[in-house]
């Protein structure tokens, strides 16, 4: 990948800028980006391991309540998930005060992770009680909103914010499918289309720098929620498709390949774009795509391309991964036979080769040895 | 642990698009600011370059699992020639194809790729039309070894993942289908694919430390690390909750194996996501052995041995990452070497 892209650090990048005349004071600048970084977390490995040990924990912590019999099926939930919580925010708090690599830190820091679960858990296990569906959406968008501020655990923030995507998902797809009513299943197709543009959408604007770095476990959950979304409308839309008659699919489809055109113009700086025609060519084949090609495929071409751009590898390797997993799952996909679907593909992949080759000849390949 | 660290060092931090962005929004750039960053941060030739990659790899892909769409259909209507002969150019003609353009250049070498994939869609149409009578195993066996030349021709880490998951399937099929291990002992074949995957791993170590450019992204690192640990793990776990005599080999390599990732990747060439899946390794190993010795001691679940369990955890789990703090907070001696010497990027 390293290849593909110009190496800069933060100091090289401005030293750069201040010779050309761009940059005028390039200590204030510096600053401004150490003190973004100070508040960094842990490395990503190691939010796994506490992710892991925290899951884990918190699953024979909920085991210990319901065996002893403090807590049963009545609850009352609301209360010890609020205790939980707030004890989790206190131990937090305490972990705070102790050195970065002590082992006291480390210890408070897992332990409060498991304890906001647990707390979270069972705050939202009260609402599931209460309002059916949209019970757990409404807990842990409730719960979530009022903790994300202050608890300021990147792991927990990324979790809960996707916890409340699949919630908000499953409640729209529960009044969708298991009704079976034709009138139900329209309005729910589109809600599904709506939020996964809508969560697109949201992404793009968090992971843009407009916000703070707060937002980012944010925008990555909404991808996550995207892809969830993606993929239960491609696993279930030609059924749906079947019994209400609209092209959910399709319409996903359309949706993520303008989503592609859209970040072939930023790519291309702007306008600019529609001056060339090479790339209003390439933005025709990709919205020609869009009728053929599994949503999914699309949402991992569109990944790569973001996380080219922006710099970010994590979205290029999530990209790099749904392509290969939605590709076997459309091998699966009962609405096409094996030969349309064969078709398509060779169809998709010769016109993209051919598309390789016109950036050739206009000389952008300049094929170096890879 | 949480979100304060002290010393931040401004040349690590590689400069991308959103910090630019944020200086932008913070009043610090100003709009042409902005635009010089992002080009030099994406120059518009190596976009295209990109781009243009992308487009031939995907391509490739869509192609090749189109062809594979198209014959696993299982045509009847297509005369036998046809299919085989069908095939057979498209084999021809990738090999032409990674001659012409030669195997230092990306063309030539996803041709080479198309035309390891195609030497399976033969053998298996082969299989379908001859009705051989051959296991499933024979077919993945001939099309690993058939293969294996142009993977190492071809340089290329694709290929080799393709030739890696074919040799893999091979070896299942091969252990299954012949009844190599009945019953429980069905375990030792995760043992089998972390050997087959290890010596793998232990060859792409081997040619990095000796300065193979084309190995050198971490990415052709970890997915064999994380599968190789997940392959040693399975048998020591099965272990741990249900001992069988035949599994005594499978836990010693399962045990040996995650040593060895710890302190190849601790001690000798740094890689803190590798040594951070050998430390979840361990304490995934820790956690079960105490779980079994706790549950059978309170023959079941109840709730103290519930709270127990949660703690225990929240201390193993506690233990490693403070662990990997640490080294991580060690001078990486051996990585800084090798990076020196033109080998290995630090990761």
């Amino acid at each position: 990948m390293s290849e593909y892209q110009a190496q800069y650090t933060i100091p090289g990048l401005l030293a750069r800028l201040q010779s050309e005349g761009q940059l005028e004071d390039r200590e204030k600048a510096s600053e401004f980006i150490r003190k973004l970084h100070t508040r960094d977390d842990p490395p990503l490995y190691l939010r796994a391991l506490i992710g892991f040990g925290a899951f884990i924990s918190s699953l024979f912590l909920l085991g210990f309540l319901f065996a002893s019999d403090l807590i049963d099926e009545d609850g009352p939930f609301i209360i010890w998930g609020l205790g939980f919580i707030g004890v989790a925010f206190g131990l937090w708090k305490l972990s705070r005060k102790e050195d970065d690599a002590s082992f006291l830190k480390t210890f408070l820091t897992v332990l409060s992770f498991t304890w906001m679960a647990v707390g979270k858990t069972l705050f939202v296990l009260e609402f599931s009680e209460e309002a059916d569906e949209w019970g757990v959406f409404f807990g842990l968008s409730l719960i979530t909103s009022a903790t994300y501020f202050v608890y300021r655990l990147t792991i927990d923030r990324f979790l809960s914010c996707l916890g409340v995507c699949c919630a908000l998902t499953a409640a729209i797809v529960e009044n969708g499918f298991f009704n079976r009513d034709i009138e139900d299943i329209v309005p729910m197709g589109l809600s599904l289309c709506g939020l996964a543009a809508l969560q697109g959408t949201l992404a793009a604007y968090l992971l843009s720098g407009r916000v703070g770095r707060k937002f980012l476990p944010m925008a990555y959950a909404l991808v996550g929620g995207l892809t969830v979304n993606v993929f239960l409308l491609t696993l279930q839309g030609p059924r749906l498709e079947e019994s209400s008659g609209f092209p959910f699919v399709l319409l996903l489809g359309l949706l993520l390949a303008a989503g592609l055109v859209a970040l072939m113009v930023r790519a291309a700086g702007g306008r600019r774009a529609f001056r060339s025609p090479r790339l209003l060519a390439a933005m025709l084949g990709t919205i020609v795509c869009g009728f053929f090609i599994s949503p999914g495929i699309l949402l991992g071409v569109c990944l790569l391309v973001y996380g080219y751009g922006h710099h970010d590898r994590l979205l290029t390797a999530v990209g790099g991964l749904l392509i290969p997993v939605f590709l076997f799952h459309w091998y699966y996909d009962m609405d096409l036979t094996l030969t349309e679907k064969s078709v398509v593909l060779i169809g998709s992949g010769l016109a993209m080769v051919a598309g390789r080759f016109l950036f050739c000849r206009g000389g952008a390949s300049e094929e170096v040895d890879a | 642990m949480s979100e304060e660290t002290t010393t931040i060092d401004l040349e690590k931090i590689p400069a991308t698009r959103q910090q630019v962005s944020r200086l932008y929004f913070a009043g610090l750039l100003d709009r042409d600011a902005r635009l010089r960053a992002f080009e030099l941060l994406s120059p518009g030739r190596l976009w295209r370059l990109w781009a243009s990659r992308l487009l031939l790899v995907l391509g490739a892909a869509l192609i090749l699992a189109g062809i594979i769409f198209f014959f696993a259909a299982n045509w009847n209507s297509i005369e036998r020639l046809v299919k085989l002969g069908g095939i057979e150019v498209g084999l021809v003609l990738c090999l032409a194809g990674a001659w012409l353009y030669g195997l230092d250049r990306l063309s030539g070498k996803v041709l080479l790729l198309g035309a390891g994939v195609l030497v399976g869609v033969f053998l298996a149409v082969f299989g379908q039309e001859y009705q051989t009578g051959a296991d499933a195993w024979d077919l993945f066996a001939r099309w690993s070894a058939l293969i294996f030349g142009w993977v190492l021709l071809a340089r290329f880490v694709p290929l080799w993942g393709v030739w890696l998951v074919v040799t893999n399937v091979a070896v299942a099929l091969f252990v299954t289908q012949n009844g190599i291990f009945r019953g429980d002992a069905e375990i030792n074949l995760a043992a089998i694919h972390a050997v087959l995957n290890g010596a793998v791993l232990i060859a792409r170590e081997f040619a990095c430390s000796r300065g193979v450019s084309w190995l050198q992204d971490k990415w052709t690192r970890l997915p064999l690390v994380f599968a190789v640990l997940y392959a040693l793990l399975i048998p020591v776990l099965a272990s741990i909750f249900d001992y069988e005599q035949e599994y005594v080999f499978s836990l010693l390599i399962g045990l040996a194996g995650g040593a060895f990732i710890y302190w190849f990747y601790r001690f000798r060439t740094r890689d803190m996501w590798c040594f951070s899946a050998a430390c979840l390794f361990w304490a995934l190993i820790v956690e079960a052995c105490v779980a079994r010795a706790v549950f059978e001691g309170s023959q079941g679940g109840d709730a103290a041995t519930l709270l127990f369990m949660a703690m225990v955890t929240i201390g193993i789990f506690a233990g490693a990452c403070w662990h990997v703090m640490k080294v991580l907070k060690e001078p990486a001696a051996e990585t800084e070497k090798t990076t020196a010497a033109g080998g290995e990027k630090d990761v």
